[in-house]
């Protein structure tokens, strides 16, 4: 394998594709990024951990074609230090050794591995799936994946639902004490009906991170087993989770369950929250909310920290309650929302709160309350 | 570590000597207290005049009375023992913040640095002493050393009232020519096995080498010769540190073999942990079981659960599953339960969406009420109703 390619396009490339490789393999083949030369000008490029696979294919002078497997983190290390000129990497296949050489009489030798042991990633295959742009698709998982489960009791809750049905896309998520359940109406292509996976949050973020700041298609496509992202020349693949996702529905208390409303600015609502956080502790997180004539009284204060509180012009509506949340779960709640104005609905003091868009169904955040200090619950 | 100061309070012969204070016809008396005067009862403690003649706490009552037949038996009062037991803390916060109940008849003091306040501490134990025994006319054995370990001995040295203070230089005179048993820490099996291998006195543990002692004894044994050289730098932890464990054993009158009957009393044990942890808003993952047989073999088995929990249903379905583990179907004497690696609760204090064992919860919660407010019998499980009352 022998081939010229730009210093600087390579990088970035490398950077994508060395987040999906093992970092600590004890197979230093997934500790490697897989590249392949194709006459005359395309370079393709891939890793996997076996969870997900990335890969994308550049343009490159093949002088030679050939493969190679070399070691992700001192390829991409190499390679930032380079200078920002044409690159000659070539191959000696009967050893496995790359020559990277820049300039006139600068070299930098790496060892690699056959190129046969690399897995071969998934096939693609849809079953369902659409394509969004890239911006809408960013938004929704922002706007939902907080409040997948870290802990791993349960693992499909360190996913996020997808479902498809009627051209209308929903993506939830489900931690113990909240769920975040956020639908949108799909303009561009779809395919399929009815069908639902749940994705790992890691993909996700994954998927997030390749997509850069330009606005561009995703094309989404999903079968029984796998996810696969596709972004121009990049391709992300990515085992489903098994297992039977909550039926969340139960946990979003009927209309009538509602006793009292408050209707916020979203921005205010979530620079209060933020301010609150300043005084909590990761032992304590409780933000106390009450609900006044004119608007509500935030408050929180830990004995190490301090005290903060604030009142914020709010259109309270119904009981005047009286309760506390976890100060994290607010501000994740409300970080992604691109409402002007969120309202805040309450079936009690020890029971699920809910946070949606004004007069839409399209968003439904659900959070349970803190037990209140000092209190005995009613019995 | 710097030069510390221990104190040990060890209050003599505790629940005879509260009773006979009680009691002024018990006064000069061999008193015996016991939880149960019944024929299965045992001696909780035993007053010195009882003690000359052989008596020993632990002892089945019915052998002590053999031994000292003119012996009066009283029922233990543990309310008025825990109500001295706390006067006599109120008394040693006096002199030290750094006060650690050991039981309810033993406290450790450190006292570094507190002489500019109370002189020597040979006058500060004086003083203890003497406010003791003016406020509850108990009297006390003191033992002063630079470590918890020489503390406890030195007021092992002279009882009743009595008052040993201990140096490291004292530890080849005073300790070493003590039996190995007599170390504390060391327990009958311990001392039963460093004697077959020819170590009987302390002094000898202390010259052993230590890898012959891992060798022949397990790796728990290296640091028997630390405490035979007296060194200990355990702290004194003040205050009152989050438990430990919660546990409530039960001595059956007789000895019981039928599992449904073993199943009821594990049932009320678990009720009575799962209730005391959420007293003290505690929730812990691990369950213990203890078994002790009619031939007096113990055992305790444990099972750790992924999630803490203070709920006698969870408790009760892991005790079922150690008992079906681990007893082969011989008459138990003993039952116990336990729950360790306690967490405080508070931290669950966040609602759970989750309505899967939400109902226990509840549940729980709600009987805890009616308890509180109407005492521990106001409420209990069918299963724990007495079946045959005319049998009793």
């Amino acid at each position: 394998m022998d081939i010229r390619i730009n210093q600087d396009q390579f990088m970035q490339s490398l950077q994508v594709v060395h987040r999906a490789a093992a970092s600590k393999s004890s197979m230093p083949v997934l500790n490697g990024i897989y590249l392949r030369a194709t006459a005359p000008n395309l370079l393709y490029l891939a890793a996997t951990d076996l969870e997900i696979g990335v890969s994308l294919t550049m343009e490159a002078e093949v002088r030679e074609e050939g493969a190679i497997v070399l070691p992700a983190r001192i390829l991409t290390e190499a390679v930032r230090r380079l200078p920002n000129a044409p690159l000659d990497i070539t191959v000696d296949m009967t050893n496995f050794k790359a020559q990277l050489t820049w300039g006139a009489r600068s070299s930098f030798d790496i060892h690699g591995v056959e190129p046969e042991q690399f897995p071969t990633l998934p096939e693609e295959k849809e079953e369902w799936g659409m394509t969004m742009n890239s911006d809408t698709l960013k938004k929704i998982i922002m706007q939902v994946i907080f409040a997948t489960s870290q802990s791993d009791r349960r693992p499909i809750l360190a996913g996020v639902l997808f479902a498809l049905e009627d051209r209308i896309l929903t993506v939830a998520a489900v931690d113990y004490a909240r769920l975040v359940v956020r639908r949108i109406k799909l303009q561009g292509r779809i395919s399929g009906d009815g069908q639902r996976s749940v994705i790992p949050a890691r993909i996700l973020n994954e998927v997030m991170r390749s997509m850069g700041s330009e606005d561009r298609e995703v094309e989404i496509k999903l079968c029984n087993s796998h996810a696969f992202f596709t972004m121009r020349d990049l391709t992300i693949s990515a085992r489903l989770l098994e297992g039977q996702f909550p039926a969340y529905d139960q946990f979003i208390p009927a209309e009538e369950k509602y006793i009292s409303h408050m209707v916020i600015n979203t921005e205010e609502f979530l620079q209060a929250a933020d301010r609150m956080s300043l005084v909590s502790t990761d032992d304590d997180r409780t933000v106390r909310i009450q609900m006044q004539d004119q608007g509500v009284l935030v408050s929180a204060s830990t004995p190490q920290l301090g005290e903060a509180r604030e009142e914020i012009a709010a259109n309270c509506t119904g009981e005047a309650m009286d309760l506390h949340f976890n100060v994290k779960y607010l501000q994740e709640g409300l970080r992604h929302m691109e409402e002007e104005t969120v309202a805040v609905n309450l079936t009690g003091k020890e029971s699920a709160a809910t946070l949606t868009f004004p007069d839409s169904e399209d968003f439904v955040y659900v959070i349970m309350p803190l037990r209140s200090e000092g209190e005995e619950s009613a019995v | 570590m710097e030069e510390r100061t221990i104190i040990h309070v060890d209050m003599n012969a505790f629940f005879a000597s509260v009773e006979q204070q009680a009691a002024p016809e018990l006064r000069n008396k061999a008193v015996l207290v016991s939880g149960s005067t019944s024929k299965r009862g045992v001696v909780s403690a035993a007053s010195y005049e009882a003690r000359t003649y052989g008596v020993q706490s632990g002892m089945p009552l019915l052998s002590a009375l053999r031994l000292c037949p003119h012996a009066v038996v009283v029922k233990a009062n543990h309310r008025l023992y825990a109500q001295r037991s706390r006067e006599i803390l109120t008394i040693l916060d006096q002199f030290t913040p750094l006060v650690e109940p050991f039981s309810i008849d033993e406290a450790f003091l450190d006292v570094t640095g507190c002489e500019l306040l109370w002189g020597s501490p040979r006058n500060m134990a004086r003083l203890i002493k003497e406010r003791i025994q003016a406020a509850t006319g108990l009297t006390s054995s003191i033992g002063i050393a630079p470590n918890r370990l020489l503390a406890k001995m030195a007021s092992d040295m002279e009882k009743p009232d009595g008052l040993v203070i201990l140096t490291m230089d004292d530890v080849p005179t005073r300790i070493w020519p003590l039996r190995v048993e007599d170390l504390y820490g060391i327990g009958q099996t311990t001392a039963g096995r460093l004697r077959r291998i020819g170590i009987n006195t302390i002094g000898a543990l202390a010259q052993a080498p230590q890898s012959l002692l891992v060798e022949q004894l397990g790796p728990g044994a290296g640091r028997w010769v630390e405490l035979a050289h007296g060194h200990d730098d355990t702290p004194v932890h003040s205050g009152l540190g989050p438990p430990k464990s919660i546990s409530h054993e039960e001595t059956m009158t007789d000895d019981i073999v039928s599992l449904d009957d073993i199943r009821t009393v594990i049932l009320r044990l678990c009720e009575k942990v799962a209730r005391r942890s959420r007293q003290q808003g505690m929730a812990g993952r691990t369950v213990e079981l203890k078994l002790r047989s009619s031939t007096f073999r113990t055992i305790t088995r444990s099972q750790t659960m992924s999630k803490p929990t203070a709920l006698t249903e969870d408790l009760y379905r892991l005790s079922l599953v150690l008992l079906e583990k681990h007893w082969s179907g011989y008459p138990l004497r003993l039952i116990g339960v336990g729950l360790s690696q306690l967490i405080r609760q508070e931290a669950e204090r966040q609602l759970q969406l989750e309505p899967a064992s939400k109902r226990h919860e509840k549940l729980a919660k709600a009987t805890d009420v009616i308890r509180d407010r109407y005492g521990e019998e106001a409420l209990t499980r069918a299963r724990l109703v007495p079946r045959h009352r005319d049998k009793e």
